[in-house]
């Protein structure tokens, strides 16, 4: 509010007029200095001087009064402006609201003030950008520095459970080559009974193998023998069928005379009994040669069951030959297939017992193994913590810097 | 009268007989159904012809199985066949070879025997 | 003092053989052909040979089974067994044969086996069973023969001349 104007012309006018005339311009000053600015002198009441007088007051009231109008009008504007500024600011603070401030002026006083503000406040939203752009890189940063470590942690379980498992599976390992090499010493034992029940096998079947060449040899000799009684059989059937004709001839005979000692009568009885009596003896012999022949048969088939016997012993000594040799081979297939399974199995329980030893070995890395794996995996659980952490700050820093609109 | 005869020996259906070698113009394939018919028996197949002549010069044939000689026999060998036997006309004896008797066909006598000849005969 | 049974036999044996001829008998020659066992008088039996190979004769009766040389002879062989219609006898070689011989004809005859020579008491002979058929009219008699059971006594001369007949008819 300007401050009215002090009014020191008053005494100096009181002088120059008289108390009565100056009247109007006097209850105008009184107005005036009792703050009604818009009181003015009435000229038309005054006269002379103090008319002057009173139409200079009037002047300089209505130049004062155009001051003032003016005055309040540059000072509502700079309020205006002013007020701009402070709700600019008032968003700023309130609502982080950094785009908002628009305030500008053609006050030379005010304009300095407000470049400086809308400096001050371009360079704030300048640092919310960034930190805006910051804090979301962080934040991903961080998440995937959680991701990460999370992986990390889980992967370094995984490894533990791997170690683990190897660890028992390596046990287990280790069970196993000593069940192994227990039962390779159990195979070398058997194999070393084997080798020498094959040995005292061959033996026996080279004995057998002699055995059947004896039979073979026997049988040969007896099929010879078959033949031989063969032929002789025949003889024999030849010599019979000779004697048999004979006879048969002398049964003709016989009966011939006997009819011509029938036919001389009486003279003839005596030859008709010799006749009869050598058809008797030719009858006889037939009778005999008959019986000769049946045994001749009976030879001949037996002879003949004989060779086929013969024949089949022969066929099944070959026989029993060839399995014999095919065994004899077969026991040697088997010495040598034993021996080596002996040697074999020496090796592996060799090779057991050494591996027996790596796995042991083998077993205590994996502990100190496990050890480091379960702290990296503690360490990877703690980094994992400190990832979510620092996630969840980043999440906070972005959030608060959300607060700030810079656009 | 020779001490030989000449007979031609041939063989019908497996049984030997003896024939006058004169009665036997020549010897032949057989034709077909030119045979005076199976008087002897019947052949086993029957290929070759014995041809003779009874009368003039017409041919006649008797189908035989096979020739088996032609052989001078000696009159002691022969024999005229027993009354018992009663034989067909056409068997005139027999030739006793070693103890084998082997008929004697008067071939001429076969003729009658051919149906168709019979109304001439 | 009894005698005993064989001084009592010795005082009433004979001094010398009974006499044979006090029963007539006739000398056979016996047979078997098939399950017949035949006799013919020996007087009609000239001889047993071996039957040598057979010729057959054409248009023969089927009880002339052929002709066969023996001794020289060609001589008729005939199965009784067909002739006699009482079946058909196997033609073996080798198979004895017997010559039989009546008013000159000489004619060999099939057996199956020679039994040989017998004498037969006359008295023994009985008429040939009735209704024994064809074979019948050749028979003189049978006799039931201690050791050769029913023997069947056959009329050679008779069967010649039947057969004789039989051919030349033909």
């Amino acid at each position: 509010m300007p401050e009215p104007l002090p009014t020191p012309k008053k005494p100096k006018k009181a002088p120059a007029t008289s108390g009565a005339t100056l009247k109007p311009l006097l209850s105008t000053l009184d107005d005036l200095t009792g703050g009604r600015f818009e009181a003015r002198v009435d000229v038309g009441a005054l006269s002379g001087e103090a008319a002057e007088a009173g139409r200079l007051v009037n002047l300089l009231m209505e130049r004062v009064q155009s001051r003032v109008a003016d005055s309040e009008l540059r000072k509502e504007r700079t309020q205006v402006i002013v007020e701009q500024a402070i709700d600019g600011l008032n968003a700023l603070v309130r609502q982080g609201e950094l785009a908002a401030f628009q305030a500008r002026t053609d006050d030379a006083v005010l304009s300095p003030l407000l470049d400086g503000f809308s400096k001050v406040i371009e360079t704030l939203r300048t640092f919310v950008r960034e930190i805006n752009e910051a804090a979301l890189r962080l934040s991903s940063s961080a998440n995937e520095v959680l991701a990460a470590s999370t992986q990390h942690e889980s992967s370094s379980t995984e490894q533990a459970a791997a170690i683990h498992e190897t660890t028992a599976t390596m046990e287990e390992l280790k069970h196993a080559s000593a069940q192994i090499a227990e039962n390779a010493g159990a195979v070398a034992r058997v194999a070393e009974e084997t080798l020498n029940s094959a040995r005292s096998g061959r033996g026996a079947i080279a004995e057998f193998i002699q055995a059947m060449q004896q039979i073979r040899a026997d049988g040969v000799a007896v099929s010879e023998s078959i033949t031989k009684l063969l032929r002789r059989v025949e003889r024999i059937g030849t010599v019979v069928e000779v004697i048999d004709e004979i006879a048969d001839r002398s049964d003709l005979l016989a009966l011939n005379a006997a009819l011509e000692g029938s036919r001389a009568g009486e003279a003839g009885k005596g030859f008709s009994i010799v006749a009869a009596e050598m058809r008797r003896l030719a009858e006889n012999v037939l009778d005999s040669t008959k019986e000769i022949k049946n045994l001749i048969t009976e030879i001949r088939e037996a002879t003949a069951a004989a060779a086929a016997a013969a024949e089949a012993s022969r066929q099944a000594t070959d026989a029993g030959e060839r399995l014999g040799s095919v065994a004899a081979s077969a026991v040697e297939g088997i010495l040598s297939g034993v021996q080596e399974t002996s040697d074999a199995a020496r090796v592996i329980n060799l090779a057991t017992q050494q591996q027996r030893t790596a796995t042991e070995q083998v077993v205590a890395s994996m502990g100190e193994i496990e050890e480091v794996t379960r702290q990296t995996t503690q360490a990877s659980k703690q980094a994992t913590g400190a990832a979510a952490e620092l996630t969840q700050l980043a999440g906070r820093l972005s959030e608060l810097i959300k607060r700030f609109k810079a656009d | 009268m020779s001490e030989h005869v000449d007979l031609v020996v041939f063989e019908i259906g497996g049984l030997r007989y003896g024939a006058d070698m004169t009665q036997v113009r020549r010897i032949d394939r057989l034709e077909r159904d030119a045979s005076v018919g199976a008087p002897l028996g019947k052949p086993f197949e029957g290929r070759r012809a014995l041809v003779f002549c009874p009368e003039g010069d017409r041919e006649l044939h008797l189908a035989i199985d096979a020739i088996l000689a032609v052989q001078s026999v000696p009159r002691d060998d022969l024999r005229r066949l027993p009354l018992a036997v009663g034989p067909s006309p056409f068997i005139i004896g027999a030739w006793l070879d070693r103890d084998a008797a082997v008929l004697l066909v008067d071939l001429f006598a076969t003729n009658p025997f051919r149906p168709t000849e019979a109304p001439n005969a | 003092m009894h005698p005993t049974p064989l001084q009592r036999a010795l005082a009433e044996a004979p001094d010398k053989a009974r006499a044979q001829a006090a029963r007539p008998d006739e000398e056979f020659f016996v047979f078997k052909l098939g399950d017949l066992t035949l006799a013919v008088t020996s007087g009609h039996v000239r001889e047993v040979a071996r039957l040598t190979p057979l010729t057959p004769l054409p248009r023969a009766p089927s009880f002339l089974l052929g002709v066969v040389g023996n001794r020289g002879q060609v001589m008729p062989v005939i199965d009784l067994l067909r002739f006699l219609q009482q079946g058909e006898s196997k033609v073996v070689r080798g198979a004895r044969i017997f010559v039989g011989e009546s008013n000159g004809l000489l004619v060999a005859f099939l057996s199956d086996a020679v039994i040989g020579l017998r004498r037969i008491f006359v008295a023994d002979k009985l008429p040939p069973p009735a209704g024994g058929g064809a074979a019948t009219e050749f028979l003189m008699g049978v006799v039931q023969h201690r050791e050769l059971g029913t023997v069947s006594l056959l009329d050679l001369p008779k069967v010649l001349q039947s057969a004789r007949a039989t051919v030349v008819r033909r």
